[in-house]
């Protein structure tokens, strides 16, 4: 087990590698950069900027250099000086811009995956041994709506209802009047008030489809002679029903642990930019569109090692949980 | 200031000289007294000099617009993201040595307590206010303007943006200190335009680069200023300096929150710094005063939500989130969604006045490599043509909910220098009319009904669009089968708006395009005339002869026309001369050429815009011109703005 796990971390190396390889790239595929794209914002506001001081600022950024000088540059600070370079957009590292906004991402996208898995996996469990019942149909509609409704849609709709019933302050974490004052719990009720929208329209959405994919797994392992057999014993229903069947229809989440985690942080982007929350999501999109590159490289590189890291987990838990695919 | 009209003058600059010369301002009511609350506690707790000591001896006296204010509160404002941050001239940083009156009629002085021109225009002696100092307290005297002529403008390793105002051609500016409050510029040429240029949103370097901060950036003054830089990773002092100063990029001066100012309000936490919330607050030594002898600003600070969304916004505004905001929001179709909202958000509208000269022109590339193209798009018929094409009833009513009527770019009508051909010539929808000037220019078709060029191709018109310009991009939908109908096979390309950047601005083989923006009524027609003679980078109708004017070395430059060359050369006797009859009358020549030569096609006149402003806001005009330029809403005097 040992060895295996050191394998696989070091395949992660050269994987790591190429992915930052291309994702540079393609960072850099679009027509233009980080100033054509700042010169049409200008431009926007009706002014202009000349075409010297543009050449100018090109060189001075080093936008004119071929894509493996820029791309050394980048990878270089990184590995040997931890630094993951300036954002050109907001003027500042992007160490700072990237964990300034890690904390509030995994808290509510951490909250978000709990409250889904404990009312998808309760529900998807009961649909599937009460199958057609009025119960699981009732699920089942409810779970469908859920998954139908784009989340921007119903993320604009709670905010309008929030604001014409409630008469409450929408978009972002808190209030204006607390989004500088210290903690206390007038704050945290606050952040309260504000929070429930996020995590309904996020939990919805991915709720559906976890208790769709619970149901479908659990109905198949229902009807297995091995399930016949702990029956005949005489096991209690609920006892045989959550040691066995469950156990392997886990099987399909444990593997996408992987992708759990870089959702984590960019999962829920549009929602954030409607709902105006300070995640990390609308962040990268942002430095994605202003073609910020450094901010949008640094962003893919970290979720690419939280999928790696991500995936290595799953294979290990996979293991633990499922005696049939443990490796010789 | 609430009377301003439709009609914007063309102001005088020697009335603005006149006025600047005498240096006459309403005599201060006895010494300055009244201070902010906050930066009393400061100055009794010792931490901050007493208020005479902060105001320069003689401080700028702002007439308040309707009652002098109370001290305190908060104007909450927002950023969407994205954008510029050059915005942030209109709220908090207009402060140039000139400045706009709040009609932008003329300019008044500013940071300079007075200006005098000689009779050729050659020669401005600017006086400073004598005691005037940065937000930090340290003096601001010429040394500061010297420092930034010197050492920044004059220095070629330094690139510095949007300096048109004192470079004419071969001609540069040259500074003079005279004394610690008084330095000359001079030009080899008469510069007319000079001291109303000087009053442009951000031609206001030498009033924003503070000397004591600035100059541990460079080697001349700090030998260890590369070091500085490479230690927080960057290439070099160049590239710090520039992050620190924006001598080249704007938005890279409002990022920093440690550079001195002389404005009404200062970062105190810059974009970036916070993700969402920025927030400015009051410069203790600002220099202006009310006419109780009450220093501003009133409002204590400025916070500017950082949102991602410009719904977001909306909801904001209807939540009485917002106290003043005519930026991202004050679109048609936000109208009356924000009407309904009034009373629930206890806010009202504001007209901010349109000044440019249409809706939108079409540019056909007339200076296209492809010569066959170039030359048909050169011919005036063929324009005409396409402009009898379009049926601009249909999309003022379907675009715009019938509001305006159709125009050519042009003069708005009722400004003195308004000409009627050049806004009404070609605008009636006439299918035969179209076909007979089409048939003049391409009288060939194929099978299908197109017409053919003169090399045998089908006429097909590529019309690169800016996809984030929605109302453009619904006209000109629904423009395209109109031009079928006459034989043009248009075909729109909607691209992203950086790849509009480089192929229009970068590359010169596009069909055509559309864009708006430029002056289109008093003085912003006068500063900037992008529509009525291809002097600049925006002259989206012929790139090449713009380039010509601007180098005539150039490798992409084309020769204009005679006609054109005329043009040119009447902007440029506009832009010298001091006799403001001449500059009229050389404006109206331009004009008339502007008609004959019929260089772009428009829709209709544009629509004013509006802002919103809660009830407890006071202090904001009803109504004011809407521009860049005139950073709106910055020369009706923000500082005087109070809540209560």
């Amino acid at each position: 087990m040992l060895s295996f796990i050191l394998k696989r971390v070091l395949y992660m190396v050269p994987t790591l590698i190429g992915m930052s390889l291309v994702s540079f790239f393609i960072i850099q595929l679009p027509p233009g950069d980080f100033l054509t794209s700042l010169i049409s914002a200008i431009a926007d506001s009706g002014q202009s900027l000349d075409s010297a001081t543009v050449a100018a600022l090109t060189a001075q950024y080093g936008l004119d250099q071929p894509f493996y000088v820029q791309y050394w540059k980048w990878i270089s600070g990184i590995l040997f000086r931890g630094d993951f370079g300036w954002s050109f957009d907001w003027g500042q590292p992007v160490s700072k811009l990237i964990w300034d906004r890690m904390g509030i991402t995994l808290f509510v996208s951490t909250l978000s995956l709990i409250l889904i898995w404990a009312v998808a996996l309760p529900i998807g469990i009961y649909s599937a041994v009460k199958r057609y019942s009025i119960g699981d149909h009732i699920f089942t509609l409810l779970g469908f709506i859920g998954l139908a409704i784009p989340t921007f849609i119903m993320a604009l709709v709670l905010m309008y209802v929030s604001y014409k019933f409630l008469g409450q302050s929408v978009g972002g974490l808190f209030s204006p009047e607390y989004q500088d004052a210290p903690w206390s719990w007038a704050k945290l009720w606050d952040l309260c008030l504000h929070l429930w929208i996020p995590i309904v329209v996020i939990a919805t959405n991915s709720t559906a489809a976890l208790i769709r994919v619970m149901r479908a797994n659990l109905s198949d392992e229902l009807n297995k002679p091995y399930v016949v057999t702990a029956r005949a014993k005489g096991l209690s229903e609920f006892t045989l029903i959550m040691r066995y069947p469950v156990r392997i229809a886990l099987n399909p989440f444990i593997s996408t642990i992987g992708w759990v985690l870089p959702a984590l942080i960019s999962g829920v982007t549009i929602t954030a930019i409607v709902l105006n929350l300070p995640m990390a999501g609308p962040l990268l999109l942002r430095a994605l569109v202003s073609q910020d590159m450094y901010l949008a490289g640094a962003f893919i590189l970290l979720m690419s090692v939280l999928t790696l890291v991500g995936m290595l987990i799953s294979d290990i838990l996979l293991a633990v949980l499922d005696p049939r695919i443990r490796l010789q | 200031m609430g009377s301003i009209t439709r009609r914007l003058f063309l102001g005088t600059s020697a009335a603005a000289l006149a006025v600047a010369a005498s240096g006459i301002l309403p005599a201060l009511a006895a010494a300055a007294t009244g201070e902010a609350p906050m930066l009393k506690a400061l100055v009794d707790a010792g931490t901050l000099p007493p208020l005479a000591d902060r105001l320069p001896v003689n401080p700028m006296v702002v007439t308040p617009l309707n009652e002098v204010g109370k001290y305190g509160g908060t104007w909450r404002s927002a950023i969407v993201g994205g954008g510029s941050l050059s915005m942030l001239f209109r709220y908090q940083a207009y402060e140039p040595l000139m400045r706009y009156n709040p009609e932008w009629t003329g300019v008044i002085p500013n940071v300079a307590e007075s200006v005098v021109a000689n009779d050729a225009a050659t020669e401005f002696t600017f006086k400073l206010r004598e005691g005037h100092k940065w937000s930090d307290g340290h003096p601001y005297t010429t040394d500061d303007v010297m420092f930034w002529y010197e050492d920044v403008f004059s220095n070629p390793e330094i690139e510095v943006t949007n300096q048109d105002h004192l470079i004419i051609g071969e001609d540069k500016a040259v500074f003079t200190k005279v004394d610690d409050v008084t330095f000359t510029v001079s030009f080899k040429n008469s510069n007319g335009l000079f001291l109303l240029l000087l009053a442009w949103a951000d031609s206001d370097q030498t009033t924003r680069f503070p000397k004591h901060y600035l100059s541990q950036f460079l080697p001349k003054y700090n030998p260890d200023a590369d070091k500085l830089a490479t230690e927080q990773g960057l290439s070099g002092w160049l590239q710090l300096f520039q992050k620190k100063s924006g001598a080249a990029l704007e938005d890279d001066f409002f990022l920093n929150s440690e550079i001195p100012v002389l404005h009404p309000w200062k970062m105190k936490v810059a974009p970036g710094e916070s993700t969402e919330l920025a927030v400015a607050e009051r410069n203790p030594f600002y220099f202006k005063v009310d006419t109780a002898g009450n220093q501003l600003p009133y409002l204590d600070a400025i916070n500017y939500a950082l949102v991602a969304d410009a719904q977001v916004l909306l909801l904001k505004c209807l939540q009485g989130e917002i106290d003043l905001l005519d930026q991202y929001i004050g679109t048609p179709t936000n109208k009356s969604v924000l009407f309904d909202g009034k009373e629930q958000g206890d806010y009202d509208f504001y007209t901010t006045l349109s000044t440019q000269p249409n809706e939108m022109a079409i540019c056909l590339n007339m200076t296209h490599p492809d010569a066959v193209k170039a030359e048909l798009y050169s011919n005036k018929d063929f324009r005409i043509g396409l402009s009898h094409a379009i049926d601009r009833q249909a999309l003022i009513d379907s675009v715009f909910v019938g509001i305006g009527s159709a125009s050519q770019p042009a003069i708005a009508e009722g400004d003195p220098l308004y000409n009627e051909r050049l806004a009404k010539q070609f605008t009636e929808f006439d299918v035969a009319k179209a076909n007979e000037f089409l048939d003049k220019a391409a009288p060939n078709k194929d099978a299908e009904g197109y017409r053919l060029d003169s090399s045998g191709r089908r006429i097909t018109i590529v019309f690169e669009q800016d996809q984030n310009r929605l109302e453009m991009v619904d006209m000109m939908q629904l423009m395209m089968p109109m031009l079928k109908t006459v034989g043009i096979d248009g075909q729109l390309k909607l691209i992203d708006r950086s790849l509009w950047e480089v192929r229009i601005r970068q590359n010169m083989d596009y069909d055509a395009t559309t864009n708006r923006f430029g002056g289109g009524i008093g003085l912003a027609a006068l500063l900037d005339p992008r529509y009525f003679v291809p002097y600049s980078g925006n002259a989206f109708y012929a790139m090449g002869w713009q380039i010509w004017y601007n180098d005539k070395t150039a490798a992409n430059a084309v020769e204009p026309p005679a006609q054109v060359k005329e043009a040119l050369a009447l902007y440029d006797e506009m832009k010298s001369t001091i006799d403001d009859a001449r500059r009229v009358e050389a404006f109206k020549q331009i004009l008339e050429i502007a008609a004959d030569q019929f260089y772009s096609i428009g829709i209709k006149v544009p629509n004013d815009a509006y802002g919103i402003v809660r009830n407890n806001f006071h202090n904001v005009p009803e109504r004011m011109p809407n521009s860049f330029g005139y950073p709106t809403p910055a020369p009706t005097n923000p500082e005087q703005y109070f809540k209560a």
